[in-house]
C-alpha cells in the first residue's frame, strides 16, 4: 500500500463506513467484494455475510435481468448511469428510516451505477451507490397532489 | 475496450506524427516518453500495451529498451518507427523482439494495415469508423457551406466545440450501437450560442406539445458545468420499448423507465466522449424527468438567472429500422466558456502540430 498510511486507510475506511449513502462494489460476477455501514444497518446483513455471495443471492426480489442489464450497459459505456425513485421507488427492500414518523414504509431509492477502472482501464468492478431520497419523494407526491387538488377546486370554483 | 499505446522518440513532432497516424477514432490511450527509460517506467505502469519505438533516443536507446522488454519479460508489443532501415538493424531488432517495422515518416494507411495484420486493431473497432466515414463527406460538405469559421457575437470561437462533439458523437454513436445491437444515423452536431429566451422556447415547446418528453441532467467538473437535455418524441415509444425488449403493456413507470434508461445512453456516452478528449471527468446529477412532476412553465418562470450567453450541442439521433428520434442537447455555462476554450486550444494545438 505505497503511498498511503496505515492512519490514512483507517479514516477512509472509517469515512465509508460511516457516510449516510450505501456503497456496494461487484466484481464482473455480481459478487459482493465491498459492502459499507449503510448497507449492513438498513438490511441487517454483515458485510462479512454479505462479501462473497452475489447481490441476487442477498436479495432475491431484485429484478435480476433488469439490473444485470443497467450493470453491463455501464461496462460497456465506461460512464456512470442512474435509476432513480421515478422509475423503480426503491431497488433494496430497505424500511423507511424514520420507522414511526415518517408516512411511507419504505426507503425511496436514487441509486447510481459506477463504472471502477482497473490500473489497466479495464472495467472489472461496479460501484452501487443508494442515496435515501424518501423525504424528496414524498414531498413531491404530496405536492403533486395537492396541484391536482387545486386545480379540481379552481374548475368546480368557475362552475 | 480502451487498448494503452506508448509512443516513445526523443522528438516532439515525431511523437505527435506518430499519434495522428493511428487509425481515426480507434479506442486507445495514448502515452508518450522522450527516452527508453520513461517507456519502461510507462509499461510497467501498463500504460503501454503497444508501444511505438524509436531507435535513436538519448539515455536509452532503442536496441537497449528492446533488451530491457525481453529481459524482464515485460507486457508489450513493440513496432519499431525509424527512419532509416537498413537490413541488418531490421535483424538485429527483430531478434530483440520487435513485432515489426515503420518507417518514418510514418503514414496512415501503412500503421492501420500492419495493426490490422497483427490482430490489434479489428473490426469491430472499425466499427465508429464506418459509422463516422458514412456522414464524413456530409460533414465536409457542410464545412465549406460554412466556410467562415463560426464566431459568436461576442467573439467566441465555436469551431473547437463542433470538433470535440462531432467525435464525441462518434464514440457515442458506436457505443450506443453496441449496447442496443442496432444501427445508429450519425447526423452533424449542430453548436450554436444561444440566449435564455431561445432556450426557454425549446423547453416551453416541450411542455405545450403534450408529445414530447424530456430529461435533463446537470454535470459539472474542472470549472465546467451545464445541463444535458434529451428530448424524446413520443410518437415513437413503441418502437423505443420494441427496442429495450419490452413485452408487456407499455404503463407511465415503463415509460419512464425507458426515457431515464435511453437518458443514462445518450448523455452518459457522448459526455464520457467529450470529457475523455479534453482529459478531464464530471459529476453528473441524477437525471430529473421534466414535467412530470413539476410544470415546465412554472420551471422557466421561477428561473431569474440572466444567462447570457451558453453554447448548445444539438443533436439529433435517428435509431434506423426502428421509428425512434430523439434530439440531445448539451448546454455549457457561460462562466464554463473561458476555461474550456484553454482547454481546446490546448487540445487543437496538439493535434495541429
Amino acid at each position: 500500500m505505497s503511498g498511503m498510511d496505515f492512519k490514512e486507510f483507517h479514516w477512509m475506511v472509517s469515512m465509508i463506513n460511516s457516510i449516510d449513502a450505501g456503497l456496494i462494489v461487484l466484481n464482473t460476477d455480481y459478487v459482493v467484494e465491498s459492502w459499507n455501514g449503510f448497507m449492513f444497518h438498513h438490511s441487517n446483513i454483515d458485510a462479512s455475510d454479505a462479501k462473497g455471495k452475489t447481490i441476487f443471492e442477498i436479495f432475491p426480489n431484485i429484478d435480476k435481468p433488469w439490473l444485470m442489464r443497467k450493470i453491463e450497459a455501464v461496462k460497456t459505456i465506461q460512464n456512470q448511469s442512474f435509476i432513480t425513485w421515478e422509475q423503480k421507488p426503491y431497488i433494496f427492500p430497505f424500511k423507511n428510516y424514520r420507522p414511526i414518523t415518517g408516512t411511507v414504509e419504505y426507503m425511496y431509492q436514487n441509486v447510481t451505477i459506477l463504472p471502477l477502472a482497473s490500473l489497466t482501464g479495464t472495467i472489472d468492478q461496479i460501484c452501487l451507490i443508494v442515496y435515501d431520497v424518501t423525504d424528496m419523494a414524498t414531498n413531491r407526491q404530496s405536492l403533486q397532489k395537492a396541484n391536482e387538488k387545486i386545480k379540481e377546486l379552481t374548475k368546480l370554483a368557475n362552475l | 475496450m480502451t487498448i494503452p499505446i506508448l509512443i516513445c522518440d526523443d522528438s516532439s513532432f515525431a511523437r505527435k506524427q506518430m499519434s495522428r497516424a493511428l487509425p481515426d477514432n480507434w479506442d486507445v490511450s495514448i502515452s508518450y516518453a522522450e527516452n527508453g527509460e520513461q517507456a519502461i517506467e510507462a509499461i510497467k505502469a501498463g500504460l503501454g500495451d503497444i508501444l511505438f519505438l524509436d531507435l535513436n533516443m538519448p539515455i536509452l536507446d532503442g536496441y537497449g529498451t528492446l533488451e530491457v522488454i525481453q529481459a524482464e519479460d515485460l507486457p508489450t508489443l513493440t513496432i519499431v518507427v525509424s527512419g532509416d532501415i537498413q537490413p541488418n538493424a531490421y535483424k538485429r531488432v527483430k531478434s530483440l523482439g520487435a513485432l515489426d517495422f515503420i518507417k518514418k515518416p510514418t503514414d496512415k494507411e501503412k500503421v492501420k494495415t500492419l495493426l490490422m495484420n497483427y490482430g490489434v486493431f479489428c473490426e469491430e473497432d472499425c466499427l465508429e469508423n464506418e459509422l463516422l466515414q458514412d456522414h464524413a463527406k456530409e460533414l465536409s460538405d457542410a464545412n465549406t457551406q460554412t466556410d467562415k469559421a463560426l464566431i459568436t457575437e461576442s467573439g467566441i470561437n465555436l469551431d473547437p466545440y463542433q470538433e470535440v462533439a462531432n467525435v464525441a458523437m462518434g464514440r457515442a454513436g458506436d457505443l450506443l450501437a453496441r449496447v442496443l445491437d442496432v444501427k445508429v444515423k450519425l447526423p452533424i452536431p449542430k453548436v450554436s450560442a444561444l440566449a435564455a429566451s431561445e432556450l426557454h422556447m425549446i423547453l416551453k415547446a416541450t411542455d405545450e406539445t403534450s408529445s414530447i418528453s424530456a430529461v435533463c441532467q446537470g454535470y459539472v467538473g474542472s470549472g465546467i458545468a451545464g445541463e444535458a437535455l434529451i428530448l424524446f418524441y413520443d410518437s415513437s415509444i413503441n418502437d423505443l420499448a420494441k427496442l429495450m425488449h419490452y413485452d408487456c403493456e407499455i404503463t407511465d413507470a415503463i415509460e419512464r423507465e425507458m426515457l431515464v434508461e435511453l437518458s443514462n445512453l445518450l448523455i452518459g456516452a457522448f459526455l464520457k466522449g467529450f470529457a475523455d478528449q479534453l482529459d478531464l471527468s464530471f459529476s453528473q446529477s441524477h437525471p430529473e424527468l421534466l414535467g412530470l412532476h413539476r410544470n415546465i412553465n412554472e420551471l422557466i418562470n421561477s428561473d431569474v438567472r440572466s444567462w447570457q450567453e451558453i453554447v448548445a450541442i444539438e443533436i439529433n439521433y435517428v435509431i434506423e429500422d426502428y421509428n425512434i428520434e430523439c434530439d440531445l442537447i448539451v448546454l455549457i455555462t457561460q462562466d464554463s466558456l473561458p476555461i474550456l476554450n484553454n482547454k481546446l486550444i490546448y487540445l487543437l494545438d496538439e493535434h495541429t502540430l
